[in-house]
This record gives C-alpha cells, structure tokens and sequence, in this order.
C-alpha cells in the first residue's frame, strides 16, 4: 500500500523547481560549494552523476509536532545510523549534505515528504532504501527511494500545493461547509500574517485554485470525510497555504475541533 | 491518493493523552516536549512488575541533556521487570492546558498518570527546581507531603541538591545521597519483591517498605530518619556508560551524545559541592572509551561526542583519547567536544589540535579575580596559565571565550573584587595585541555556600553588599569588550537557603509553590514578591541560614557519613583562612 501511495504521489509532485532555494539545504550556502568524501576528508570529489538520491516518505502521527528544522535533524541522524557512504559540506561545521522539500508547519502530517541526498559513489537506490528505511524516525516512514540525475532540479519552497483537512465522524456539518464556501470564495477576502517584521493583510485572491469536500477511503476512515484544497504557487504576495488554512480553520469557529489532521498530500508538478 | 492503512488511524489516538487534542498541541511552544516518540526511547514492557517514572524537574531540552537521566534510564530499561519512562517539568502554556481540561500529568513513554506509577525518581540537579518538584507532584495527582501519601507511587529523590535532604524532606518517601547506580536498581528489587508479597496491600505495608529501604546504603528515610552514608559507585571505571540514549525530538541545550570520561574531581577547590559530591575519582580507559565513543555515535546517529566530567583537561590520557576517537572514525562530520577545561597544559595541547575538536565556545571559571582570592578557594590556576591560554586561542576556531566569576567569596577584599576587571581588561588587552576576533563573555554569580564543602561555614553576604560588589565590578568591565550577565543576589540568597537549610525550610518551598513559584531559576519566571511573602509566613529569614557557622556548631546535616570526614573540610576551612590572613597580613 505504501509503494501505491507513494508511486501515486511522486507522479504529482514536481521535479522542475528552477531556482534551488539554499534556505532548504541543511547546512549554510556552503553545501553548494566542494564537497568532501568519507574515505578522504580532505580530497575534494566530484559527486558521479548516480550519487544523488531523492527520498519520499510520510510524515504522521506525534512526529508532526516536531518542527521543520528539527525534523532535519532527525533525518540526518538516520541517515548517520543508516551506514550510507553520505557526502558532507566544507567549512568549520561540516555536515551531510541534502536538502529538503519545503517546510511543513508544526501540527501537519505530510503524505509525500521529500528529501534529497548525495553519497560518495554509485549505489543502488534499493540499497539505499533498504538501509535507510530501519532508520527513519518514528512517525516519518520510508515511502520509496529515487536515483536522481545530477541535472535534475532541486526542490523549490515556492511550489503549488494540495491539502486535505481531514474531519472526524459525522464532520463537516452543512454549516461548516458553507462556511468553507463563503471563505474561499469571497473575491475580496483577506488575512491576517503575522511576520517578524510585522503583521501584514494579505489577499487570498487566486491563492486557491480550487477546493472540494470527498468521502474518505475504507478502513478506519469510513464515515469520515475531508476538504481537499488546491493552493497555487506562494509568494509574491501570495500567503502561503499553512497560513490560510490557519485562517480558515479560524474561521470556523467551534466547528474547528471536528478537523482531527492537516495533511499535506502533495507538492504539484509546475505549470 | 491512496491511503494507507497506517493513515487513517484516529490522530486523538496516535497522541495517546486522552482529552488531548491536535489544537492543544499546536496552541503550545514545542510539543514534541510533551509527546516522547524519540529514538532510543524504551519499548513498552506490558509484563513488567513495576513502572518507574524518572523526573527531571526542569523543561525537557534541559532534562534530555542530563547525564544522570541517561544513565538511569538505560539501566532500568535494561531490567526486564521494570518499564521505565520519562517526565519533565511542563511549561506554563501546557501546565494550564493539563488544569483546564483535567488531564494529570503523564509519562512520556505510556501516557500513563504520574499517580499510577511504582516509583517516580526526581533527580534534584539545582536548588531552585524545588518549586517545580511540587508542581509536577501536584499536576501528577499525587500529595505533595510524604506522610499524606498512603498508596500511589514511591517519590524518591537523588542528585547533587540532595546532598543535604532536609529542605526537601516532607516531600519524599526516600532519598538517595550519592550515585544512583547500584542504589536504584537495588531500591526497585525491593519495590519487586515487596509488591509480590501483597505489600499494597497490607494496611501498613507503605511503612514496612519505607523502613525496608533505610537498610539500602545511600538512602534516607525521613520518616524512619536514621544516619546515612553516601553512596559511591565502587565499579564506575569498569562500567559501560549509557550508549543507546533517547534522542530528543526537540533541539536541546547540549547537541551531544556525553560520554562521562571520569567521575569525580580531586582539585578541592573549597566552594564547589559536586568537586565533594562525586569523590573519589574514578577513572575510564581510554581504550575502553573510544571503543563506546563509536558505538554512541552508530546507535543514535549523533556526530558529536562530547567528553564529559567536572574536569575534563585532567583526564590523564586525554590526547590518547581524542587521538582515538578523531582515528576511529564513524562519520565524516563527526566531531569531540570538550566541555569544562581548565586552564592548563592539556588544554593548550587541546587548542593546538585541528582536528575534528569542535570549536564552538571555550569556557573557564577562574572564579577569583586576584592570586590571593584563588589561592584562599583552593583555585589552582594563576594569571599566566590564563593569559596563554587566551594566547592559544589564536589558532584555533574558537568564536567565544566565556569566564565565570563568583563575588562575595569567602575572605573576598575590595581590591579582590576590583581585580576581577583589572584580569578580564588584561584578557581583552591580549586579544587586542594579537588581534583576536572573539567575543568575551563574563558571567557573575554571588557565592553560594553548600553542605559538605569546606566553605559549608561561610557566611553568605546579605543582598544590598553583593549588589554593591556586582556594580563595582560591571562599572569597571564597561571599559573593556566583554558582555557581563549575572545572577540575582536575591535569588542566590534562597539557594543558599535551600541548600543549606534545615527541616523548617519545606514549609517555606510549599508555601512559594502555592503562590505560583515555579521554574525559579529562569529570570523572568522568578516571582520575587512570592518568595518575600513565603519567608514572612513561615517566619524565616535569609540572614539566618546565610550567616557564618562556628567551627564548634552543629550543623543539620551532621547526621550524613559524607566520606569526606568533617575534620578534613575543619581543616581545609582553616587554611582557607590562614591563607587569607597570611597574604594579608
């Protein structure tokens, strides 16, 4: 089932990010620049074209309370623990290198994590799955393991993005979802962001692309069901998903107790 | 999407606190406080024979970094019968959450109540937890006062600020002077075998098993209170450290995985308690150590090892050590790091290493400005070891040198306290000439006698003369580049209280917690007024426990065999004094 889920996801997030943002490496700057091997720390090498490795997995359960920055942490120690042969940054405080997909707010589960890696040689993406999956944190389970090209595209923080809310049982009453109506589709509607430079209103004008109510699966979801929301590219003006759905789940008022997740599915492919 | 069966499990489950919901958690700071889930953590043991929940009274990025937590925790664990957990101290936000909704205070591990453990062990690191020890009683639903307790779990006590058990003695069923490592799980065997005789329930079966535990060496009954010796581990040096420790889902103080070298200090300086606390030294191979430095690191995937003990450049085969670890290498970017260096040779040998010792800040407690004032707390480092050390610094990555001073020292003189300046403008005038680029750093601490040291008693100067004291010497820094912070003379007034103190000094902590004293030693939380009203209620001053004690006096805590025989701190007190009186006479 995990191998359908994450085959599934992987074809919708995207691949083509133009820019990479350097705010997503692990390190500082500096992990764009000469790397060092594992058997030589002092011999600069050129990372083989097979070296770089895209890893999909899940975040869920109590593991989504940890912060972005702490989850980085987290995988970086599995991948420590895995054995893997990882190539490290240069400077006083050298570190694996990878970088990772944009950052999940604390509280959202994610159905289809990424993070991408580098080792000093040429190895299966089976091995690489086989060794780093015993290790992955709890609540952050292995999805699949990709072998990326050098040229491939990193992974950019500025991507559209689909979300669901997921309802307990016999939630979302009628009201809610008119709420949830009137939110997204007022033309006019703005938000509240707060920054650390200030607090800011914000217009979610064309920040929602679309937005749908579905019946959850079978198992333990039946008789539950979600919001599915699509959210265009952030920035340039442009609130951020976490932030309207903060907004949103405001919005509803006591109806808000009755979403029991936020889950990122997926990051979509560029248009 | 496909949702996998591991999805679509209820999320009020996966956090496992009933009541407990997602818009709680992400209405407080840093949940991953509050839920366990880390790697390392112990598995459940449904068929264990006792739980046992260990305490740290402070929050968890401070409790996660503490050693004696580790080592316990995995000696537990190791003990088929025993399922052992975690709790610490909840801030504010998550503290009103647990009251509002009525949700009593849980170990991490199970979720299970405070209440509905065998034992719950507090580790006492620093007085002003005290207030916090209450708290966590009180939100775990469990008495806060020992001879209220007739069921629940077995509150013990242990750590350096137990030392002296009388503040604390209402409060616990027993507790332990000394090392924890022989003594708990010992204490568990009877808790095992007293339980399997139907000890519950017999009607005075808590009493039977409170005096059975007066017969473990180290520990302190205080309702069956007899003489005590101190626990020392006689295996240290031989035993494995904990080498699968939790790591914690929330950045900590210490990014490190400790590897405690060797316990015990023999500088004697004369204020410090753990120098006494952790006597006698006990050394770790170095072979033995570097063979653990690598299995530490393959277990939690950590990259830093940080070389632990209360003196670490004493360690005799320190650069065989680091040597050692640096060429058995586990990953690429590992690195040593080496807290608590003094300023000596080694640490010179240590600074001139480039290799994989981790330069982040460099600190030192010279602790006395003047030679005299060094000389007379047993400080064995003069103003030449310190210049060439900051000499030394030159080559190494070291951003930040850090200095700790203690003001209102025993036999301290104005010219002592201006010397604290005149020491810290030399330091800064070396950098200058050799054109360091680092940050100095000066921490200020009032001197705060404690139990079984030589200074035991000293007398503690009253508020108004440390302040004064404090002001001469930050005025004098501000012609120099270093950041000063410094510690509240009030505050250090009442550890001096707390530490030293006698049964009476229990009802002074219960009172504070009922005003709302809690997390007493983080600044802002510190409620003064609370504290001044506490001491007007039950009557007791600062003066009384600050003020010098005679030779001949009797002192509350006589009753402990501290292994340091009196005589020996007597006659360490005594050439405190007469090196005062020789330099300045």
């Amino acid at each position: 089932m995990i191998g359908e889920t994450s085959a599934k996801s992987s074809d919708a997030i995207m691949n083509a990010g133009a820019k990479a943002s350097s705010a997503m490496n692990s390190g500082k700057k500096s992990t764009l620049k000469k790397e060092t091997g594992i058997s030589s720390a002092a011999e600069t090498v050129t990372p083989a074209p097979e070296c770089r490795f895209r890893v999909w997995y899940r975040k869920t359960g109590n593991a989504v309370y940890m912060s972005h920055l702490d989850s980085m942490n987290a995988l970086i120690r599995a991948l420590r623990r895995s054995g893997l042969p990882y190539l490290v940054t240069q400077g006083c405080h050298p570190r694996p290198r990878c970088s990772f997909g944009p950052a999940l707010s604390l509280g959202h589960a994610g159905a289809g994590e990424v993070m991408d890696l580098w080792l000093t040689g040429p190895i299966q993406a089976s091995v690489v799955r086989e060794r780093l999956s015993p290790q992955m944190p709890y609540g952050m389970p292995l999805i699949k393991v990709e072998t990326l090209s050098e040229h491939a595209k990193a992974i950019v923080s500025e991507a559209p993005m689909q979300y669901r809310l997921r309802f307990c049982a016999g939630a979302p009453t009628e009201a809610a979802l008119k709420l949830v109506d009137i939110f997204f589709g007022d033309p006019e509607r703005v938000i509240v962001v707060h920054r650390a430079d200030g607090t800011k209103r914000q217009s979610i004008a064309g920040a929602v692309r679309s937005w749908r109510h579905e019946v959850n699966g079978g198992g333990d979801d039946i008789g539950t069901s979600s919001l599915i929301m699509d959210f265009a590219r952030a920035g340039n003006g442009i609130p951020s998903p976490s932030k309207i759905i903060a907004a949103l789940v405001e919005f509803l008022g006591p109806e808000r107790d009755t979403v029991v997740e936020v889950e990122r599915i997926a990051i979509l492919k560029m248009e | 999407m496909i949702i996998s069966p591991e999805n679509t499990r209820d999320r009020a489950d996966l956090r496992g606190v009933p009541g407990l919901t997602h818009w709680d958690l992400i209405s407080v700071e840093k949940p991953a406080r509050y839920l366990g889930g880390e790697w390392n953590q112990a598995a459940p043991k449904p068929g264990a024979n006792i739980s046992v929940c260990l305490a740290f009274p402070d929050l968890y990025e401070l409790g996660m970094s503490n050693i004696a937590l580790k080592i316990l925790y995995e000696l537990l664990d190791a003990d088929p019968r025993i399922a052992v957990e975690r709790v610490f101290s909840p801030w504010g936000d998550f503290e009103e959450i647990l009251r509002r909704k009525g949700i009593p205070l849980y170990g991490l591990e199970s979720k299970r109540p405070l209440h509905a453990f065998d034992v719950l062990g507090i580790t006492l690191p620093y007085e002003m937890t005290f207030t916090n020890v209450l708290r966590m009683l009180e939100l775990g639903g469990i008495p806060l006062l020992g001879n209220e307790r007739s069921s629940g779990p077995l509150i013990i006590a242990g750590g350096p600020s137990a030392a002296n058990p009388l503040p604390v003695a209402d409060f616990f069923d027993a507790i332990l002077i000394g090392d924890g490592e022989e003594a708990l799980p010992e204490l568990c065997e009877r808790v095992i075998s007293w339980k399997a005789k139907g000890g519950e329930r017999r009607v005075r079966g808590r009493l039977e098993l409170l005096e059975e535990i007066t017969t473990i060496e180290g520990f302190w009954v205080p309702q069956f209170p007899k003489p005590v010796r101190r626990r020392v581990f006689k295996g240290f040096a031989s035993s494995a450290p904990p080498l699968k420790m939790i790591i914690p889902n929330v950045e900590t103080i210490h990014n490190r995985v400790p590897l405690e070298i060797f316990r015990g200090c023999m500088q004697g300086c004369r204020f410090c308690n753990a120098g006494y606390f952790y006597r006698p030294r006990r050394d770790r191979t170095p072979r033995a150590l570097i063979e653990c430095a690598a299995t530490l690191m393959r277990n939690t995937g950590n990259e830093s090892v940080g070389l632990l003990s209360l003196s670490t450049s004493d360690y005799g085969c320190l650069d065989e050590l680091v040597t050692g670890v640096v060429s058995n290498r586990v990953f690429p970017d590992q690195n040593i790091t080496v807290p608590s260096l003094r300023m000596n040779e080694a640490t010179l040998q240590l600074l001139k290493r480039g290799d994989q010792v981790k330069k982040s800040g460099l600190t030192f407690a010279p602790e006395a400005g003047s030679q005299r004032l060094r000389d007379v707390i047993g400080k064995k480092i003069t103003e030449d070891d310190i210049l060439r050390v900051i000499e030394a610094t030159r080559e190494s990555c070291y951003q930040t040198v850090k200095l700790y001073f203690m003001i209102g020292l025993p036999f301290e003189t104005n010219s002592d306290v201006d010397a604290i300046a005149e020491l810290v403008g030399k330091i800064d005038g070396t950098a200058r000439r050799m054109k360091l680029r680092k940050d100095l750093s000066i921490s200020l601490s009032p001197f705060v006698p404690k139990p079984f040291t030589p200074f035991q008693w000293a007398e503690q100067l009253p508020a108004e003369e440390l302040l004064a004291r404090r002001v001469r010497v930050t005025n004098a820094l501000k012609r120099t580049r270093a950041k000063v912070s410094w510690r509240e003379e009030f505050l250090c007034g009442l550890e001096a209280v707390l530490a030293r103190g006698d049964e009476r000094v229990g009802k002074l902590i219960l009172a504070a917690h009922r005003k709302g004293c809690r997390f007493d030693g983080w600044g802002e939380q510190f409620r003064r007024k609370a504290w001044e009203e506490s001491l007007k209620e039950t009557g007791l001053t600062i003066s009384e426990f600050a003020r010098e004690r005679s030779l001949e006096e009797k002192l509350p805590w006589d009753f402990i065999d501290f292994r340091t025989p009196r005589a020996f701190l007597e006659a360490e007190y005594r050439r405190a004094i007469e090196t005062a009186r020789g330099v300045v006479e």
